[in-house]
């Protein structure tokens, strides 16, 4: 069976729950065994009123031109999550992270993730406009570019389809950007 | 990086009760929030960190904090 290597630190997950959070992604999004390959583990943590309910970072190693090791954490906030389903809809946006930035490092070989701006074509089918959205949050959190494809995968293949952040802005995601993000998929890790 | 709104605690907060969940941290997360206008400059977003190795650079970039123990 696949699934994510969940880590509850926290220790507030039921075995039902644990059980039910560790195949969300693989059961309930979209998923391929390649991505799940890089993300080292899921962290269920209590890091206090820190601000964010959850986030997702990677490390790897830098050797010349080529990229090593790379492993991806995705951290969600105890404190904020009481329930198995919040967990679910913070989990689907930082995997959205580990999907789309995983395709961005691997197809256009950039050179740190928040250094260069999201893919042309992806700022004109999702309609943003490059003097309002920025490749880093320069601007704040509702204006990057990279938050804009991490709640688009959420909201178009999580069940929590209901609620993306930035939609009064720039509306929901129609049927390009599915094709799109599914399309930047299947990405081949270094 | 998801980051905490007033708006969002407050749903949070609902959800967690219709769960059955212990909300008294969430409240006074709530509480301090409205005392304090929330700003989003004050959160760790999309943090880096690079060290020199004997290979050559680690380096961590995070929508969030950018912290090695997150990978122990």
């Amino acid at each position: 069976m696949i699934s994510v290597n969940l880590v509850d630190e926290a220790g507030v997950l039921s075995p039902a729950d644990f059980a039910r959070l560790q195949k969300f992604i693989v059961d309930r999004c979209l998923c391929m065994t390649e991505a799940l390959d890089h993300l080292d583990r899921v962290k269920v943590r209590n890091d206090g009123n820190s601000g964010y309910s959850g986030y997702w970072t990677a490390k790897y190693n830098r050797v010349g031109a080529n990229i090593k090791d790379l492993m991806a954490v995705i951290i969600l906030n105890s404190f904020y999550l009481k329930t198995v389903q919040q967990m679910e809809t913070t989990l689907a946006h930082e995997f959205g992270h580990h999907w789309t930035l995983g395709y961005l490092m691997e197809k256009f070989e950039l050179n740190g993730w928040f250094g260069e701006p999201a893919p042309w074509l992806y700022y004109r089918i999702r309609g943003l406009d490059p003097a309002k959205y920025v490749k880093d949050y320069s601007k704040g959190w509702s204006f990057c570019d990279k938050e804009v494809m991490a709640e688009d995968y959420k909201y178009l293949f999580s069940p929590y389809s209901g609620a993306h952040r930035m939609h009064t802005d720039v509306g929901n995601p129609i049927t390009e950007v599915s094709d799109y993000i599914r399309w930047l998929g299947e990405p081949s890790w270094i | 990086m998801q980051p905490m709104t007033k708006e969002l605690l407050e749903q949070l907060i609902v959800e967690a009760r219709a769960a059955g969940e212990d909300t008294s941290d969430l409240e006074n997360a709530l509480t301090a929030a409205k005392a304090v206008a929330a700003s989003e400059s004050t959160l760790p977003f999309g943090q880096t960190k690079h060290r020199d190795t004997a290979e050559g650079e680690m380096v961590i970039e995070s929508t969030g904090p950018a912290r090695e123990e997150d990978f122990e």
